[in-house]
């Protein structure tokens, strides 16, 4: 249904666009920018049910839930970056869409310390 | 001849008076033997570790008076021991595979971010994922490299008392030479084979993990030979180490035999034809002692076999699970993932774990024969 919802949503946002592109063109980039993040609010309920199913899985075995919850945390900032690049680029804002793309990686590496300090703790004891 | 027949009445009076407390004492050879040879703490080393090791259902004592008194070796209960065992051992590794499992899930999630391969923030993400799986791999490397550490002490420790005892039995049947030879050497084995193990053979493992980690976190630096090579090193120097002490031990046990078979037979012979009328008996007893210091010491041996076989077999077991579930992460993860790195860094510890297995193995053969090779010159006493 979530499919049929993205679709059907996606073929109006572009036949609004491209009528929008010729007479208002600083109104068609705000509706292309709308409209994907509708699309991705579309998706969430669905990344909500693996990230249970995740979760229930965790809570079954033995894993460090930490580890776990900073993997999904970094795959959701890189797709939240991707899509906010995507989304400059498309505005031909290639200078901001460089920028976001490092605040993404300054964010992810400040995530990622914890995990990092914890393997060279590891190898340590090991070694 | 009054005084003859006085003599005569008195002597019969006396022989009939001491008579009555002549009697034959009933002597158990076994359990005199067994007490001199301590046995009791010797099987009280194995019911402790069979206790550790959660194999509450078998018991050494049990076993050996089991064979002692001729009964033979109750099998079904071996055999339900290690079936149970080997059920708790599969219920716990399913925890593994839980665990496994949502990493193949991970896998699949990153996978699918493969927006644009070339940025920046995907590669990142990628080795982000991948140090976190490193840590998870590492940290049940190190339950079972515990695991491992502790088997190795404890087969050392089981190795000294079992030597122990069975020269105790050898020295008690008139083995001096192979016993001057053998024992020294048995002690020496295990205390190496726990120092190689410690110092050698786990650090090398360790490094091979460590430098398989560093290849694949880094894209510039390939370290996979190298890893390989500490990985097979000290696969190399251990199977080097046991197949010289087999070889020293089979020597030596050979030429020492003839030395104490030689020894044993003038002793019979001195003690049957040169001690005149009770000779002959004397060296039946001797026959007898030794029947009953032969049986103790094949049984000793025996209840260590069959002990140590049982306490080995559960981290073996674990092993193999954990070897085949890797094995199985690695085949599922293949479909999912187009990314080779995490694939082959499981790989990297499936090695390890598949040598860490033939090590165990190793100790455990080294263990066997150097118990049978003893048990073999228990076995030449009377012959």
């Amino acid at each position: 249904m979530t499919l049929f919802k993205v679709i059907g949503f996606g073929i109006i946002a572009v036949s609004l666009v491209i009528i929008l592109k010729n007479q208002r063109p600083e109104i068609a980039l705000m509706c292309v920018v709308a409209s994907s993040v509708i699309i991705l609010l579309f998706v969430f309920d669905e990344l909500k049910s693996v990230i249970d199913l995740i979760n229930s899985l965790m809570q079954k075995s033995s894993i460090d839930s930490t580890y776990i919850k900073i993997i999904l945390k970094v795959i959701g900032i890189s797709y939240i970056i991707e899509f906010g690049k995507d989304i400059c680029k498309d505005a031909g804002e290639s200078a901001i869409a460089n920028k976001m793309e490092m605040a993404g990686k300054v964010i992810i590496v400040s995530l990622s310390i914890p995990v990092v300090a914890s393997l060279i703790d590891i190898v340590t004891e090991l070694v | 001849m009054k005084n003859c027949l006085k003599f005569l009445v008195c002597y019969i009076c006396i022989f009939i008076l001491f008579s009555f407390n002549i009697f034959a004492e009933e002597v158990d050879v076994t359990k005199n033997v067994s007490e001199s040879l301590d046995v009791d703490s010797y099987l009280e080393v194995f019911e402790k570790y069979v206790e550790e090791n959660n194999l509450e259902e078998f018991s050494p004592k049990n076993l050996y008076l089991n064979l002692v008194s001729g009964e033979g070796i109750d099998y079904k209960n071996i055999l339900d021991t290690f079936v149970s065992n080997l059920v708790i051992q599969v219920k716990e590794s399913m925890n593994s595979a839980i665990t496994i499992f949502v990493i193949i899930i991970v896998m699949a999630i990153l996978s699918s971010l493969e927006l644009d391969k070339n940025s920046d923030i995907v590669k990142i993400s990628k080795l982000i994922v991948l140090i976190c799986v490193s840590s998870i791999l590492l940290k049940n490397y190190i339950e079972i490299v515990d695991m491992f550490r502790n088997l190795v002490n404890m087969l050392g420790t089981v190795m000294q008392a079992v030597s122990t005892f069975l020269m105790g039995v050898l020295i008690a049947s008139g083995k001096i030479t192979s016993t001057g030879i053998i024992q020294p050497l048995i002690l020496f084995i295990s205390n190496f084979i726990c120092v190689v193990t410690q110092y050698i053979v786990i650090p090398f493992f360790t490094i091979s993990i460590v430098i398989n980690i560093i290849s694949k976190i880094s894209e510039n630096i390939r370290l996979d030979e190298l890893s390989g090579m500490f990985r097979k090193s000290s696969l190399y120097i251990f199977s080097s180490i046991i197949a010289i002490f087999i070889l020293i031990l089979s020597m030596e046990s050979t030429v020492t035999k003839s030395i104490d078979n030689i020894y044993f037979k003038t002793t019979q012979n001195i003690v049957s034809n040169a001690v005149p009328v009770v000779g002959k008996f004397l060296s039946d007893s001797l026959d007898t002692v030794l029947g009953a210091t032969e049986l103790i010491g094949k049984v000793g041996g025996a209840v260590a076999l069959v002990s140590v076989v049982l306490i080995v077999s559960v981290p073996i077991i674990k092993l193999i699970i954990i070897v085949v579930l890797y094995k199985l992460l690695t085949a599922f993860s293949e479909p999912i993932n187009s990314d080779k790195t995490i694939r082959s860094l499981i790989e990297g510890f499936t090695k390890v774990y598949k040598d860490m297995l033939g090590v165990l193995i190793g100790i455990m053969v080294l263990f066997v024969m150097s118990t049978g090779i003893i048990m073999g010159i228990i076995s030449r006493l009377s012959g």
